[in-house]
C-alpha cells in the first residue's frame, strides 16, 4: 500500500469533515439592522399546551403573523406556575424577537407571595380578559352569594369552596371575599380546575370559584349555578349572574389578564410595532370571536409605564392581603 | 444478592435517612393536618426499614458465601460511560450549537467511536440521521428545536 | 330512533371520504407521534390546530381521534421493539412485549397489542352508547376519600407486582413516593426537595423519567455486554398471534376491557392507571403468575386492552358532562371549542348528529389503527435486524430529542439521562422499576386526595370509612395487607427462599 496515499486519503478524509460541518453549519444569517421585524419572532407561553392562556394566544397569532408578515411562532415553555416562560423571557436578549404572552397572576400575586420570583420584564400590551366566578350546585342551598355570606357566618368553616391553588390568581377573588366579609371559607385546594368541576357536581365541595370556561358549559346545562363574577359589567353569556361590584363589592375584580411583555430594555420600535399591530387585531371582529369562541373578551390597553405601574399596585394590594391572610408573613 | 445488596441497602439507608430529616425539616404537621413533609417522612421510614432489613439479611449471607459470582462484578463500563457522556455535552452544547450540528456529532461519534465502524460511514449517517430528524421534527412536527448560532 | 341507531348513524356519516382521508392523515401522525418517545398527542394536537382552521369540523375532530389512538398504538410499538414507552401508558407492555420480541415472538406481541386494544376500544364504545349518562353520574360519585381508597387499593398491588424480593420492591415504592413529592406542596405550595432548581418546581415528570429509566438503561445495558445483539433471536417466529396466543389473551382481554373502560370514567385516573391495575389482575388470577415479565402473551393484551378501554372511558365525562378528565380530553375540548361546538349536556340536545357523529368517528378511528397497523408489523418487525450500531444510536438521539420537546427543556434531558444511570444501576443490583412507577404515578394522587379529605373533614379520619365507595375499598385494602396467606406467607417464603441459597 502506498503510504502516501494514506495521508492522501487521511487529509481529504479531514477536508471533506470540515467541509461537511460547515455546510451544515452555516446556514445564511442576517443579522442586518433592518426593520422590526425581519425574521421570525419566538412568542412564548409559559404554559401547556392546550391550556386556557395557550388557546387565547393561538386562536388570533395566525393574523398578528400576516399583519407583521414576519412569522410568530408560539412555543410552550411551562413551568414552574409560568416562571419557567418568564426566566427564559427575562434572560433574553431585548432585541424584541423574544417575548412572553402570559396570564398576569405570575407577575402579581405570584410577586406578592414570593418577591424573590419577581422578573424584569416590560409589559407592552394588555390583550385580552377573561373573568372568574364562583359557582354552585343548581340543587344546592346556596342560590346566591348572600346565602354564602350568610352560611358562613353563621358557621366559619362550614361553607367548603374549591379552587386552583393559593397560588392561583383565581384564589384572589376568593380570599377578597372573606377579606370584604369577615367570614371564613374553607378552602379546598384542588388544581386541575376540571376536576374541582367535578368535585363540585358530585357534591364533594360546596362552591368552586375559578375562570368562567372551567364552568360555563354546566353553567349554561344548568347543572351549575353562577353566584358571582369579578368582571365590570354582567357577561353576555350570563346575563343572570350578578358581578360582585353589583354586590357591594368593586375590590373584588381579579380577573385572568393575558398580557404581552418583553425582556427589560426593549428597543421602543419593537414596542410601538406592537401597539400597532395589536391594535389593529384586536379591534376587528373576527377576532373578537374567535377569542369569544376560547371565552375571552378583547381587552387592550397599551402604555409600558402605565401598565408597570398597575402591575404593581397590585402587587401592593395583593401582598396586603396576602399578610392579612397569613399565607406570608 | 449477596455483597452487592450490601452496598446498594447501606446507601439507601443512609439516603432515606436524609429524606426523613428533611422531610421533617419540611413540617410534618399532625395526623389531622398533614403538612408538606407528612407523606415524604411516611415514606422514609419506610423505605429505611426496609433497606434496614435488607442490609441486615445480606450481612448475615455473606458470611456464608464463597466466590459467588455477584452482580456487582459484571460492570464492563467503558461503552456506558462514552454513550452517557455523550449525552451529557448533547444536552449542554445543544443551546449553543443547534440542533442539527449537535445531531450530526452525536451520531458520528457514536458510529465511528462507540461502535467502531469507519468514518465515512459515520459521516454519511450522521448527515443522514441529523437532516433526517431535523426534518421529521421541525418541518413535519413543527416542534420547536433549538438553534444556535447558525440559522439552525 | 334508540342509541344503536344513533350509532350506525354516527359511523355512516363518520366514514364520509372526506373524513376518512383526514382519520387516515392524524393515525398517521398519532402512530409517529406514538412512536417518537417525548412528544405526545397532546403536544402534537396543540401544534397542529391552526392547520385544522380550514377544515371543516368533523373531520378536523376524527383527525384528532387518530392521532390520540394512533399515539397509543405507536407507544405499544417502540415498548414491544426496543422496551421504550412511547407513552406512560405503554409502560406495562413493556414488560413482557419487549420480552417477547428478545425471543423472536415480536410479531405477535404487536399483532395482539393492536387486536386488544381494537376489540377494548369496541366495547368501550358500545358501553359509551348506552351506558354514558349513568356512568358520568357514577363517575362523580368519587370525592377526594374515594381517591383516596383507590390509589391505596392500587399501591397494595404492587405486592402482586413484585416478582424478587418483596422487601426491595417496597424500597423502590417508597422511592416512587419520595420522588413524587419533589415539587410545590399541593395545599400550601411550599417547595419540597427543589435545592432552588426552578424546573423542579412543578416536579419529576413521568414521560422524562420513564423514558430514561426503560429506554435510556436498556441501551447502557446492551451496549455494556456487545454490539451483536446477542440478546436478540434473529429467526423471526411468526407474524401474528397463534391460537393458543387467542385462548389465553381470551379473558384477560375482556377483563382488561370492561375493567379499564370503568375506571376510565373516574375523572382524573388518566389512561396509565388502569394499565397497572389490569396487569396485576391478570397476574394474580393466573395460573402461571412467575411467568409475568417473561414474555406472555396475556402481560401484553391486558394492559394494551387497558389503555384503550379507558381512552374511551375519559371520554364520557367530557362528552356528557363537557367535563375534561385528562390531557388529551382537555385538548379534544379546545379544539371542539374552537368550532363551536360546546361538549356537554347541550351537545347532544342541540347539535344531536355532531355528537354521534364524534362517537362514530371514535369507532372509524380505531378501526383505521387496527387496518394501519396489521400490514405494518412486518415492517416494524424488521427494523430489530438493522445493526445495533445504527439502531441504537437513533435510539438515543430520539430519546434526546423527545425528551426535550415535552416542554422544551433542557433540565428534562439531564432527568432523562440521570434516570438512565439509574435504571442502569437498578439493574445491576436487582431492584424492579414497575413499583417506582407506580408510586410515581399514584403517590401525588394518593397524597392529594388524602390531604384534601382532611381538610373536607376537618381531620378526622372517619370521612374514609362511613362513605360506601371508599369504606369498601379500604376494608379491600386492608384485606390485603393484614390477610397472612399474601404477606406473611410470602415474605416467610422468601427468608426460606434466601437462607437455603
Amino acid at each position: 500500500m502506498n503510504i502516501d496515499g494514506g495521508a492522501e486519503m487521511k487529509r481529504k478524509f479531514g477536508v471533506s469533515f470540515v467541509i461537511t460541518l460547515m455546510v451544515l453549519g452555516l446556514g445564511s444569517v442576517s443579522y442586518s439592522q433592518g426593520k422590526y421585524p425581519d425574521r421570525q419572532i419566538q412568542l412564548i407561553v409559559p404554559y401547556g399546551p392546550g391550556g386556557s392562556t395557550d388557546l387565547c394566544v393561538r386562536s388570533f397569532m395566525g393574523e398578528v403573523t400576516k399583519v407583521l408578515k414576519q412569522p410568530v411562532s408560539i412555543i410552550n415553555r411551562p413551568g414552574a406556575g409560568g416562571l419557567t416562560g418568564a426566566d427564559a423571557v427575562a434572560n433574553s436578549k431585548p432585541d424584541g424577537y423574544t417575548l412572553l404572552a402570559t396570564s398576569a397572576g405570575v407577575l402579581t400575586w405570584g410577586v406578592a407571595l414570593d418577591p424573590k420570583s419577581a422578573r424584569e420584564l416590560n409589559p407592552i400590551a394588555i390583550m385580552a380578559v377573561q373573568p372568574v366566578m364562583i359557582t354552585s350546585r343548581t340543587e344546592s342551598e346556596y342560590k346566591t352569594l348572600e346565602d354564602v355570606i350568610n352560611a358562613a357566618k353563621k358557621k366559619p368553616g362550614g361553607v367548603s369552596c374549591g379552587s386552583s391553588g393559593i397560588q392561583s390568581e383565581t384564589y384572589l377573588d376568593l380570599a377578597l371575599l372573606e377579606a370584604a366579609t369577615g367570614v371564613h371559607i374553607k378552602h379546598v385546594p384542588i388544581a386541575s380546575s376540571s376536576e374541582g368541576a367535578t368535585t363540585l357536581l358530585g357534591g364533594h365541595i360546596d362552591l368552586w370559584v375559578g375562570s368562567v370556561s372551567t364552568t360555563q358549559n354546566l353553567v349554561k346545562a344548568g347543572r351549575l349555578r353562577g353566584l358571582a363574577v369579578s368582571s365590570p359589567k354582567r357577561m353576555r353569556d350570563f346575563p343572570d349572574v350578578p358581578t360582585f361590584a353589583e354586590r357591594g363589592f368593586p375590590h373584588i375584580n381579579v380577573n385572568l389578564i393575558i398580557v404581552m411583555m418583553g425582556p427589560k430594555g426593549l428597543p421602543p420600535v419593537v414596542i410601538k410595532t406592537w401597539e400597532d399591530t395589536l391594535g389593529v387585531v384586536l379591534a376587528r371582529p373576527d377576532v373578537a370571536a374567535a377569542l369569544d369562541k376560547v371565552n375571552y373578551d378583547v381587552d387592550f390597553q397599551t402604555g409600558s409605564e402605565r401598565l408597570r405601574k398597575y402591575f404593581s399596585d397590585e402587587i401592593k394590594r395583593f401582598s396586603i392581603l396576602a399578610k392579612e391572610k397569613g399565607i406570608i408573613k | 444478592m449477596g455483597r452487592s445488596d450490601i452496598y446498594s441497602s447501606g446507601f439507601w439507608l443512609v439516603f432515606s435517612i436524609y429524606i426523613a430529616v428533611e422531610s421533617y425539616r419540611l413540617d410534618l404537621g399532625n395526623w389531622h393536618e398533614p403538612g408538606p413533609g407528612y407523606f415524604a417522612f411516611g415514606a422514609a421510614l419506610l423505605f429505611g426499614s426496609m433497606a434496614l432489613a435488607v442490609f441486615v439479611k445480606s450481612l448475615k449471607q455473606t458470611s456464608a458465601l464463597k466466590g459467588e459470582i455477584g452482580s456487582a462484578e459484571r460492570f464492563r463500563w467503558q461503552h456506558v460511560v462514552m454513550v452517557l457522556i455523550a449525552m451529557v455535552l448533547y444536552t449542554l452544547l445543544l443551546n449553543t450549537i443547534g440542533f442539527v450540528l449537535c445531531t450530526f456529532l452525536i451520531v458520528v461519534f457514536f458510529i465511528k467511536v462507540v461502535a467502531l465502524q469507519r468514518l465515512m460511514k459515520s459521516i454519511m449517517v450522521g448527515l443522514c440521521m441529523a437532516i433526517g430528524s431535523y426534518l421529521l421534527f421541525s418541518f413535519f412536527l413543527k416542534a420547536p428545536l433549538p438553534r444556535g448560532f447558525f440559522l439552525f | 330512533m334508540g342509541n344503536l341507531g344513533h350509532m350506525l348513524m354516527g359511523i355512516v356519516t363518520a366514514a364520509q371520504p372526506i373524513n376518512l382521508l383526514y382519520c387516515f392523515l392524524g393515525s398517521f401522525i398519532g402512530t409517529l407521534i406514538g412512536v417518537l418517545p417525548g412528544i405526545g398527542p397532546v403536544g402534537a394536537i396543540a401544534l397542529l390546530l391552526p392547520v385544522t382552521f380550514h377544515v371543516p369540523p368533523l373531520a378536523a375532530f376524527i383527525m384528532f381521534t387518530g392521532i390520540m389512538y394512533g399515539a397509543q398504538y405507536g407507544g405499544s410499538t417502540t415498548s414491544i421493539l426496543v422496551n421504550i414507552p412511547g407513552e406512560a401508558s405503554s409502560v406495562m407492555t413493556c414488560l413482557d412485549g419487549y420480552q417477547m420480541a428478545r425471543k423472536g415472538r415480536a410479531g405477535p406481541a404487536l399483532g395482539m397489542a393492536a387486536f386488544a386494544s381494537f376489540i377494548a376500544g369496541t366495547i368501550g364504545l358500545f358501553g359509551l352508547v348506552f351506558l354514558a349518562p349513568t356512568l358520568a353520574e357514577f363517575g362523580l360519585r368519587f370525592g377526594p376519600p374515594e381517591y383516596f381508597a383507590l390509589m391505596a387499593f392500587g399501591l397494595t398491588l404492587v405486592i402482586y407486582l413484585a416478582r424478587g424480593s418483596l422487601a426491595k420492591a417496597l424500597m423502590m415504592t417508597a422511592f416512587g413516593l419520595i420522588l413524587a413529592s419533589v415539587g410545590l406542596d399541593p395545599v400550601s405550595s411550599a417547595p419540597r426537595f427543589t435545592y432552588g432548581i426552578i424546573d423542579l418546581r412543578d416536579g419529576i415528570g413521568l414521560a422524562q423519567m420513564v423514558i430514561g429509566l426503560f429506554g435510556v438503561s436498556e441501551v447502557l445495558l446492551t451496549v455494556e455486554k456487545s454490539f451483536t445483539r446477542s440478546v436478540f433471536e434473529t429467526k423471526i417466529k411468526g407474524l401474528l398471534p397463534n391460537l393458543k396466543d387467542w385462548k389465553d389473551s381470551f379473558y384477560p382481554t375482556l377483563r382488561a376491557s370492561v375493567l379499564s373502560f370503568l375506571m376510565g370514567i373516574i375523572p382524573g385516573i388518566s389512561v396509565v392507571i388502569p394499565t397497572f391495575i389490569s396487569y396485576s389482575l391478570e397476574k394474580r388470577i393466573s395460573k402461571h403468575p412467575e411467568k409475568f415479565g417473561t414474555g406472555t402473551i396475556e402481560g401484553v393484551a391486558a394492559p394494551e386492552a387497558a389503555n384503550n378501554g379507558a381512552c374511551v372511558g375519559t371520554m364520557i365525562p367530557l362528552l356528557s358532562l363537557g367535563i375534561p378528565t385528562g390531557a388529551s380530553s382537555a385538548l379534544v375540548l379546545g379544539a371542539l371549542l374552537i368550532y363551536g361546538l360546546h361538549p356537554g349536556p347541550l351537545l347532544i340536545r342541540e347539535s344531536p348528529e355532531v355528537f354521534w357523529g364524534v362517537i362514530g368517528s371514535m369507532y372509524i378511528g380505531n378501526a383505521m389503527l387496527l387496518l394501519l397497523n396489521l400490514p405494518l408489523i412486518g415492517i416494524w418487525v424488521r427494523v430489530l435486524k438493522i445493526p445495533y450500531a445504527y439502531l441504537f444510536s437513533s435510539i438515543i438521539l430520539f430519546c434526546l430529542v423527545g425528551s426535550y420537546t415535552i416542554n422544551n427543556s433542557l433540565t428534562d434531558m439531564y432527568v432523562m439521562i440521570l434516570f438512565g444511570i439509574v435504571g442502569y444501576l437498578m439493574n445491576k443490583f436487582d431492584y424492579e422499576p414497575v413499583p417506582l412507577i407506580l408510586a410515581l404515578v399514584l403517590g401525588p394522587m394518593m397524597e392529594n386526595a388524602f390531604r384534601r379529605s382532611m381538610i373536607l373533614s376537618d381531620g378526622s379520619f372517619l370521612i374514609f370509612f362511613i362513605r360506601p365507595i371508599s369504606g369498601i375499598l379500604l376494608a379491600l385494602v386492608l384485606f390485603m395487607l393484614i390477610s397472612p396467606i399474601f404477606t406473611k406467607k410470602r415474605l416467610a417464603e422468601e427468608i426460606m427462599r434466601e437462607a437455603d441459597e
